[in-house]
């Protein structure tokens, strides 16, 4: 609340006096030379880029250049080959569907262990705070460095395990399949302590006359907590989750690419999105204009989505709107 | 005011095994690192090391090039690149939260859209090395990073809280755009310097992307990408340590190795971030309440 008072008062006319008033009017060249570094920055890495737009319409040829090859004929026609392939339908499959169970494991998961977490209102809190926190450190390529010696079907340490007590198990680095768990585990194993203390953050910003009020009315735990604590959370929780709808086209690249192994073309089926189809074609310097209409359709399709969404969190509460 | 949970040792249960979750994977990477070679490729991984040798770790350093290399490109980015970046993502940020400067919201308007539309990586990655040239160059891993709009628009809403009336009485009384942002507005601002430095720092420590992209020259490796080619390259320790010329192939402790090489960059920082815990809980507050 404090901000919005203190930019409101900001926001309000200057000083009365006349002689400042027009020096606020010049154009101000100092902020402009503050600002220019970045300015310079903005239009060099994120602007001159928007030449590169045209590149999924060209017929692409490196004596030419990427950015002055000849036009493709018909226009569409890296599209069309894209789309025709039987990657196009995959990748996107693989990239939503994944996206969807992290969203509701990265939001049920955490929101559980904040909630009980606050309730535990034990020293010891702050122990399980830094080891659920401990994975968000460390890099995609460590983790798989884990999940390798894990998963290992020679040496690995659950396949040991199993092994050892009789159980039968797949072989992990050869069967699609059980990606479908494997990576939601990797996902929530790395984002979990992060959500989990940014819900509890969120919790202990609450005010206690709540609870008191509860506690004189006869509330127990639970009733505390479905009535006071989740609804609470309940903002955020919408409001992140739409946002992360709106990112649904974009995958978190080294959690696919090196996970599962980058040269595992046995899980591509499971493992591989839009953005590691991007990363692979460009390392093995594939057909570049179908790649960037690859990159096109992602761009496009990802702008729609926020705005969408954006849009729909604008309706529900303006505060979490990106604009 | 709160009774006592009749089910809290069920949590406390839940909790400690949460908690073995995320923390007992690393075991085995550490213990595998201090095993012998021999040991663990007959019994696969454990939790706990078997044999308790420094083995991997003595092969390691007969030849300390190879990882120091890494470390040298990778503090060199990361020293270098928050510098930079911290300093050019105030002024961005700051010069956004002006509300009496004219061009503020057109300014933001740009860093957002830059956000909002992402090119794609193929246009950048020419942009990058056909237009500058930068492949193969340690500035392919320090540039890309410089200015995240992200950090923009939360250094922006740090800046917003700084009071207006300082900024115009320090104008009143004659001081240059400058000397306000370095003398007045930085030192106000320091809590939110530090967050956002320490953010950007994370980013260029963890960097592998910008080496996988734009670099094929071994002597650039940032530690990152140097780690996965340890992980994928079978022939990478015999062909790219000396020590492989007076050892047999077979003598090096392959496995080992790689987990000691793993505990050895990953390690040093992961007991370092931790304890910056709260700055990065700060950060994620504010960011997710409003860009």
């Amino acid at each position: 609340m404090s901000s919005i008072v203190k930019s409101k008062v900001s926001a309000g006319p200057t000083l009365p006096q006349t002689p400042h008033k027009r020096r606020f009017k010049k154009p101000n060249w100092g902020l402009w030379a503050l600002a220019l570094p970045g300015f310079i920055f903005l239009i060099g890495y994120y602007f001159v880029p928007y030449f590169g737009l045209t590149i999924p319409f060209r017929d692409v040829n490196y004596t030419d250049g990427v950015f002055a090859s000849p036009w493709a004929d018909p226009w569409y026609k890296n599209f069309e080959f894209f789309f025709k392939s039987s990657a196009a339908w995959q990748i996107t499959r693989n990239t939503i569907q994944h996206n969807l169970v992290f969203i509701v494991l990265g939001t049920v998961v955490p929101v559980t262990l904040a909630l009980l977490l606050f309730e535990l209102k034990a020293s010891s809190v702050k122990i399980f705070q830094t080891c659920l926190f401990i994975p968000y450190f460390v890099s995609w390529i460590v983790a798989s460095y884990i999940v390798n010696a894990l998963l290992n079907s020679e040496l690995g340490l659950l396949p040991h395990l199993l092994d050892s007590l009789g159980i039968s198990h797949p072989m992990y680095f050869n069967s699609p399949k059980s990606w479908y768990i494997i990576l939601p585990l990797c996902h929530l194993w790395k984002g979990m302590g992060y959500n989990t203390l940014l819900y509890y953050a969120i919790l202990m910003g609450m005010d206690s006359a709540y609870f008191e009020a509860a506690a004189i009315d006869g509330a127990n735990n639970w009733q505390r907590t479905r009535y006071i604590s989740i609804p609470f959370l309940t903002n955020t929780i919408i409001m992140l989750t739409i946002l992360s709808i709106g990112k649904i086209f974009y995958s978190d690249s080294a959690l696919f690419y090196f996970v599962p192994g980058v040269n595992s073309g046995l899980l591509y089926s499971v493992t591989q999105t839009i953005d590691t189809y991007v990363l692979r074609a460009l390392k093995s310097t594939a057909n570049m204009a179908m790649t960037a209409s690859v990159c096109l359709y992602q761009s496009v399709v990802g702008f729609i989505l926020v705005l969408g969404t954006n849009l729909i969190v604008k309706k529900i509460n303006s505060d979490y709107a990106l604009f | 005011m709160v009774e006592r949970h009749p089910w809290r040792w069920l949590v406390y249960a839940l909790f400690i095994a949460v908690s073995l979750f995320c923390v007992a994977p690393f075991f085995i990477i550490i213990s595998a690192s201090f095993s012998d070679e021999m040991m663990l490729k007959t019994n696969g991984y454990s939790f706990l090391p078997q044999g308790l040798t420094l083995d991997a770790y003595a092969y390691i350093f007969k030849t300390p090039k190879a990882i120091l290399m890494p470390y040298a490109v990778t503090i060199f980015c990361t020293v270098i690149g928050t510098v930079a970046s911290l300093v050019i993502t105030a002024m961005m940020g700051y010069v956004c939260s002006r509300r009496d400067f004219k061009a503020h919201k057109a300014l933001s308007f740009l860093v957002f859209f830059a956000m909002l539309f992402n090119v794609g990586l193929v246009a950048t990655y020419f942009t990058m090395v056909s237009i500058y040239g930068l492949k193969d160059s340690v500035w392919a891993m320090i540039v890309p990073m410089l200015m995240s709009p992200w950090n923009v628009f939360l250094m922006k809403s740090f800046m917003n809280d700084v009071p207006f009336e300082l900024i115009e009485a320090a104008k009143i009384d004659g001081s240059g755009e400058f000397r306000l942002f370095f003398q007045i507005i930085v030192p106000i601002a320091k809590p939110a310097l530090a967050t956002i430095g320490l953010f950007i720092a994370f980013a260029y420590w963890n960097d592998w992307y910008n080496c996988f992209l734009y670099i094929n020259n071994n002597d650039l490796t940032s530690l990152q990408y140097y780690l996965y080619r340890v992980m994928s390259e079978a022939a990478f320790l015999s062909t790219n340590t000396m020590a492989s010329t007076m050892l047999a192939a077979r003598q090096i402790p392959t496995t080992t190795v790689r987990m000691a090489m793993c505990v050895l960059a990953a390690g040093p920082m992961l007991v370092v971030f931790p304890f910056f815990q709260k700055y990065f809980v700060r950060g994620l507050t504010v960011g997710s309440v409003k860009g």
